[in-house]
C-alpha cells in the first residue's frame, strides 16, 4: 500500500452503538435483566486518506459522528467494521505505540493540570513521552516562543483565559513533536482574536514542522483559513470529500434569493427552470437559481410575476451558507 | 413565608421525582445506605461486648444513638443536600443561578437537589429509633420526649451543616475537602459511644461543637426523662440555628462569581 | 533494565508534579491533615477514658498499643488512597478517561501513581505532626524497638497500600457498568474500616472477627494496625505473605476487569 504518502487511510469505517431501551410498559426488573436494545448507526461506511502534511477539516452538525471518527482514529474507540490505519499502526492494536506519534486536543476537556503553571504539564507529558530532560527543555523553550505562552507561563492554568488555555493544550499535544496533530472543536467558545490566533499558530507549526492537522469543527472560518481540504459529514455519511477551494466554487454558480411578502405568501406556484423552493414560508420564501440556466433578471422578473412581494434579496453564498445548506438539504442540492 | 415553604416543598417533591427515575441507581442507594450504616451498630456492639457497660450505656442506648444520627444526618442530606453542595455551587459559580431566583436563597439552594443514598439514612434512622423504643418499652412521655428530639436534632444538624459548608465561600474548595474535613468534627464525635463523653469532652461536644445534641443528648434525655437535658437541647438547637443561618447570609456577601472549566486529567 | 528505569521515571514524575500541586493549597492540605488528626485525637481521648475505666486493661490490652494502632489507621486513611474509586467514576462520567487513553501510558497506573501523589504530602505532614505528640504522650510499645520493627513497617504498609489501591480501583472501576458506584463503595469502605481497626482497635475484636481480618483483603490492607502489639514479631511472617498472596488476585483481577473495562470503551464509548 502506498503507506509512504499517507499518514491517515480510512476504509470503510463504521461504528454502531447499541444500548438499552427503557420500555416504560414493562417492569422495571425486567428493564435491567431483559432491556430491548436500540442500534444507532455513528459513523457509516466512511473512507479516505490523508497525506502527510494536509490540512483536513471533518465537518458536520452536531451528532454527525466527527468526534466518534476522532475517537477511532485516535483508538479510543474500536470500530464496528472497516479498518483506520495511521501512519502504518492500527489504533485498535497499538494504542500506546500510536500515542508516541500523535497529538490530541479536545476543545472541550482539558488535559492540563489546573493548579500548576502550564511548564509542569508540559514537563509531566515530555516524561510520559519518554524525552530526555535536556531535550524538555529545549523542547518547552521552543513551543514557548512559538506560541508566545511567556505571558503566562508563570501561573495556574485554571487562571488563564479561554483563548491562553486553548493555545496551552495545543502547546501541550506538541510536546512530543507528534507527526498529526487531532483537534476536536478546537475553536468552540474563543472570541474572534483567540480564534483567528489560533489558526494561525496551526498553519504555522504545520509550514514549520510538517504536522499533519486533522480537526473537527462547525466553525466555517476554521476551514477557510486553515484547511486546504474539506470533508463533510452529516448522519455518520460522508457527504463531500473535496478542495476547500472547491467547496465554495462548486456554489458559485449558485445564487440565492429571498422574498418577503406584502401580506403573507398563501400560494406556492411551481417556479420556472432553474429555479427551486428552498423554503417555504408564509413570512418568507427562499429560492436558489442556477445561473447558467436561467439569468438574474430574469429570474426577477419570473418571480415578482408571481409573488406580491415586499422586499428582495439576491445574494451569493458564502462557505457558511453553503455548508448549512449541506446540512439540511444535502441531497437537494448535491 | 407559607408560599416560601410551598415552593420548597414542590422543589423537594421534583427532586425525588427525577431522581426515582433512575429505579435502580435509587435503590441500590437506599439499601446501600442501610448496610453501610449497619455496619456502625455491628461495630459498636462488639464494643460493649469487649468493654462492657460504660456510663451507663448499653447496646441498646447505641441502636437508639445510631438512630437518631442516621434520621438527622438523612432528614438534612436527603431533601436538603443542597447544602453539601455549597462548595462545588461556589466553586463552579453555578451559585448565581440561585442567586438569581426570586425565592428565598436558603431555602432555594438547601432544595435544589436530592440525594436518594440519605433516605436510607432516614429509615435506618426511624427503624433503629423504633427498634430502641421497644427495648427500653417506651412510656407516652418518652414517645413525645423522642418526636420533639428528632425535630431538635434535626436543626441542629443543618445549622452545623450550613456553617461548615458556607466556609466554602471564604475559601477555594471545589471538591468540598475543607468544609467535609470540618464537617467531619462534628460528624465523627456524633456516631461515637455517648457514654464515652465525660467531663470536659461533653461539655466540649454539647456546647462547643453540638455534635452529642444529634445523639447522645437525645437518647439519654429519652431514657432518664429528663427535662433539663429536653431544655438544653432545645436552646440549643434554636442558638445554632440561627447562627448558621446569619453565618451564612454574611458568607454569601463574599461569593465571587467565577467560570470554572471542567479538567479531564 | 531500561524499561524499569523508564517506568520508575514516569512514575516519580507524576508524584512529584501531584505533590507540587497539592503543596499550591497550604490552607487546603492544612485542613486535610489536621481534620484527620483531630478525629484520631478525639477518639483516643475517648479511648483513654475508657481504658481508665476499665483499670488500664481491656481484652488483655493496654491504651498504649491501642492508641498506636487506631493512629497508624488514621495515618493510613490520610493518603486518601481510597478515593481512586470516586476518580475513576468521574473519568468514566465526565470522559476524562478518553483524555487519558490518548496518552502512552496504562490508564490503571496512571490514576494510581496520581492519587499517591496526591495524598503523600498530606500523609507526611500528619506523621510528622502526630507521631510525636502520641510519643510524647503515651510513649511507645516496646515492639517499636525491635530490629525489625521499621523494616516490616514500611513493607506491611506498602504491600498493605498496594491490597487497598487494588480493592478501591476495582470499585472505581464498577462505574463502567453501574451508573453509581458509591453503595458499593461505602460497602467495601465499610469492611475496609471495620476490619481495618479503626474506631475498634483489632485487639478488641471477637475472635471470628479477629479472622477475619486476618484472611480478607480489607483487613490485610491495614496489617500496618496490628505492628505495634506483641503479636506482630511473632505473626509478622504469616501476615505478609497474606499480603503477597491477595496482591496477586487481587491484582490479577484488576487486570482482567480493566480489560472487560477496556473493551466496554472501545466498543459502546463507555
Amino acid at each position: 500500500m502506498d503507506n509512504q504518502d499517507n499518514s491517515i487511510i480510512v476504509k470503510n469505517l463504521t461504528k454502531k452503538f447499541s444500548f438499552p431501551l427503557k420500555d416504560p410498559s414493562s417492569s422495571w426488573i425486567k428493564n435491567i435483566i431483559a432491556p430491548k436494545n436500540k442500534e444507532i448507526v455513528a459513523v457509516d461506511e466512511i473512507s479516505f486518506s490523508i497525506k502527510r502534511g494536509e490540512r483536513v477539516a471533518f465537518i458536520g452538525p452536531n451528532g454527525a459522528g466527527k468526534s466518534t471518527t476522532i475517537k477511532m482514529l485516535t483508538g479510543i474507540l474500536f470500530p464496528t467494521s472497516g479498518s483506520v490505519n495511521i501512519l502504518g499502526l492500527d489504533p485498535t492494536k497499538d494504542r500506546k505505540k500510536l500515542a508516541y506519534k500523535i497529538g490530541t486536543v479536545f476543545g472541550q476537556r482539558s488535559q492540563l493540570l489546573p493548579n500548576l503553571p502550564l511548564t509542569d504539564t508540559l514537563e509531566l507529558f515530555g516524561v510520559m513521552y519518554d524525552m530526555t530532560n535536556a531535550d524538555i527543555k529545549a523542547r518547552i523553550a521552543e513551543l514557548v516562543k512559538l506560541f508566545d505562552l511567556t505571558p503566562f507561563i508563570d501561573q495556574p492554568v485554571r487562571k488563564l483565559s479561554l483563548g491562553q488555555r486553548m493555545r496551552a493544550e495545543v502547546a501541550a499535544s506538541l510536546i512530543h513533536k507528534p507527526e498529526i496533530i487531532l483537534l476536536d472543536e478546537p475553536t468552540i467558545g474563543l472570541d474572534v482574536v483567540a480564534k483567528k490566533m489560533l489558526r494561525d499558530l496551526l498553519l504555522k507549526i504545520n509550514k514549520e514542522e510538517g504536522t499533519t492537522i486533522f480537526l473537527t469543527s462547525h466553525d466555517v472560518g476554521d476551514i477557510e483559513i486553515l484547511c486546504n481540504r474539506t470533508i463533510v459529514i452529516n448522519h455518520g455519511k460522508m457527504v463531500k470529500d473535496l478542495p476547500t477551494e472547491d467547496l465554495a466554487k462548486t456554489f458559485v454558480f449558485e445564487k440565492y434569493i429571498d422574498l418577503i411578502p406584502e401580506i403573507s405568501f398563501e400560494l406556492f406556484p411551481d417556479l420556472p427552470v432553474g429555479i427551486k423552493y428552498l423554503l417555504k414560508d408564509k413570512e418568507k420564501i427562499t429560492v436558489s437559481m442556477d445561473v447558467k440556466k436561467i439569468d438574474v433578471r430574469d429570474a426577477i422578473k419570473k418571480l415578482l410575476d408571481l409573488f406580491k412581494v415586499e422586499d428582495i434579496n439576491v445574494y451569493s453564498a458564502d462557505l457558511e451558507t453553503v455548508i448549512r445548506h449541506i446540512y439540511e438539504k444535502d441531497s437537494q442540492i448535491l | 413565608m407559607f408560599k416560601e415553604i410551598k415552593f420548597a416543598l414542590y422543589a423537594i417533591k421534583k427532586n425525588i421525582q427525577s431522581s426515582a427515575e433512575l429505579r435502580t441507581s435509587f435503590m441500590m442507594n437506599i439499601v446501600g445506605m442501610m448496610i453501610n450504616n449497619s455496619a456502625f451498630i455491628i461495630l459498636w456492639v462488639f464494643f460493649v461486648k469487649s468493654v462492657g457497660v460504660i456510663g451507663g450505656w448499653t447496646a441498646a442506648d447505641i441502636i437508639g444513638l445510631q438512630g437518631f444520627a442516621a434520621l438527622s444526618y438523612g432528614v438534612i442530606f436527603s431533601v436538603a443536600v443542597g447544602i453539601r453542595k455549597l462548595p462545588d455551587y461556589v466553586a463552579s459559580g453555578s451559585f448565581d443561578r440561585f442567586m438569581l431566583s426570586p425565592k428565598n436563597l436558603l431555602m432555594r439552594v438547601a432544595t435544589s437537589a436530592f440525594n436518594a443514598s440519605s433516605a436510607g439514612d432516614v429509615i435506618f434512622g426511624a427503624i433503629c429509633i423504633i427498634v430502641y423504643g421497644f427495648l427500653i418499652h417506651a412510656t407516652t412521655v418518652q414517645v413525645l420526649f423522642a418526636i420533639a428530639l428528632i425535630i431538635l436534632a434535626v436543626m441542629v444538624f443543618f445549622a452545623i451543616a450550613l456553617i461548615a459548608n458556607s466556609v466554602s465561600f471564604f475559601i477555594t474548595d471545589a471538591s468540598g475537602v475543607v468544609t467535609g474535613g470540618l464537617f467531619e468534627l462534628f460528624l465523627t464525635p456524633s456516631l461515637f459511644h455517648g457514654g464515652a463523653f465525660q467531663g470536659v469532652m461533653r461539655f466540649i461536644f454539647t456546647f462547643i461543637i453540638p455534635a452529642l445534641l444529634i445523639g447522645a443528648v437525645p437518647v439519654e434525655a429519652i431514657k432518664n426523662i429528663s427535662v433539663h437535658q429536653l431544655i438544653v437541647t432545645t436552646v440549643m438547637a434554636f442558638v445554632w440555628l440561627f447562627i448558621s443561618i446569619k453565618f451564612f447570609y454574611k458568607a454569601v456577601k463574599r461569593y465571587e462569581s467565577s467560570n470554572f472549566m471542567t479538567f479531564g486529567v | 533494565m531500561k524499561r524499569i528505569l523508564k517506568y520508575f521515571r514516569i512514575r516519580s514524575k507524576m508524584v512529584t508534579t501531584l505533590v507540587k500541586e497539592r503543596v499550591q493549597y497550604p490552607v487546603r492540605l492544612f485542613a486535610d491533615s489536621v481534620t484527620v488528626i483531630i478525629r484520631c485525637g478525639i477518639l483516643l481521648l475517648l479511648y483513654s477514658y475508657v481504658f481508665k475505666l476499665n483499670h488500664g486493661v481491656i481484652n488483655g490490652t493496654t491504651f498504649l498499643f491501642t492508641s498506636w494502632s487506631i493512629l497508624f489507621y488514621f495515618l493510613f486513611a490520610t493518603t486518601q488512597l481510597k478515593y481512586i474509586s470516586r476518580k475513576m467514576m468521574e473519568d468514566v462520567q465526565s470522559g476524562g478517561l478518553e483524555m487519558i487513553l490518548t496518552k502512552p501510558i496504562s490508564y490503571i497506573s496512571y490514576r494510581g501513581w496520581s492519587q499517591f501523589g496526591f495524598g503523600l504530602y498530606s500523609f507526611i505532614v500528619a506523621i510528622a505532626f502526630s507521631v510525636p505528640a502520641l510519643w510524647l504522650t503515651v510513649g511507645i510499645p516496646p515492639t517499636m524497638h525491635l530490629a525489625i520493627f521499621i523494616p516490616t513497617l514500611i513493607m506491611t504498609t506498602l504491600l498493605g497500600g498496594m491490597i487497598y489501591v487494588f480493592i478501591y480501583s476495582l470499585v472505581g472501576l464498577c462505574a463502567f457498568w453501574v451508573e453509581d458506584i458509591n453503595p458499593i463503595f461505602w460497602i467495601i469502605d465499610k469492611s475496609v474500616m471495620i476490619l481495618g481497626g479503626s474506631y475498634l482497635p483489632i485487639a478488641l475484636f471477637p475472635s471470628f472477627l479477629y479472622k477475619l481480618a486476618m484472611y480478607s483483603p480489607f483487613g490485610a490492607s491495614l496489617f500496618v494496625t496490628h505492628t505495634m502489639y506483641p503479636s506482630w514479631e511473632g505473626e509478622w511472617h504469616r501476615m505478609i505473605i497474606i499480603q503477597v498472596v491477595w496482591i496477586i488476585i487481587l491484582g490479577a483481577a484488576l487486570y482482567a476487569v480493566y480489560q472487560l473495562a477496556k473493551k466496554k470503551v472501545s466498543v459502546n464509548g463507555g
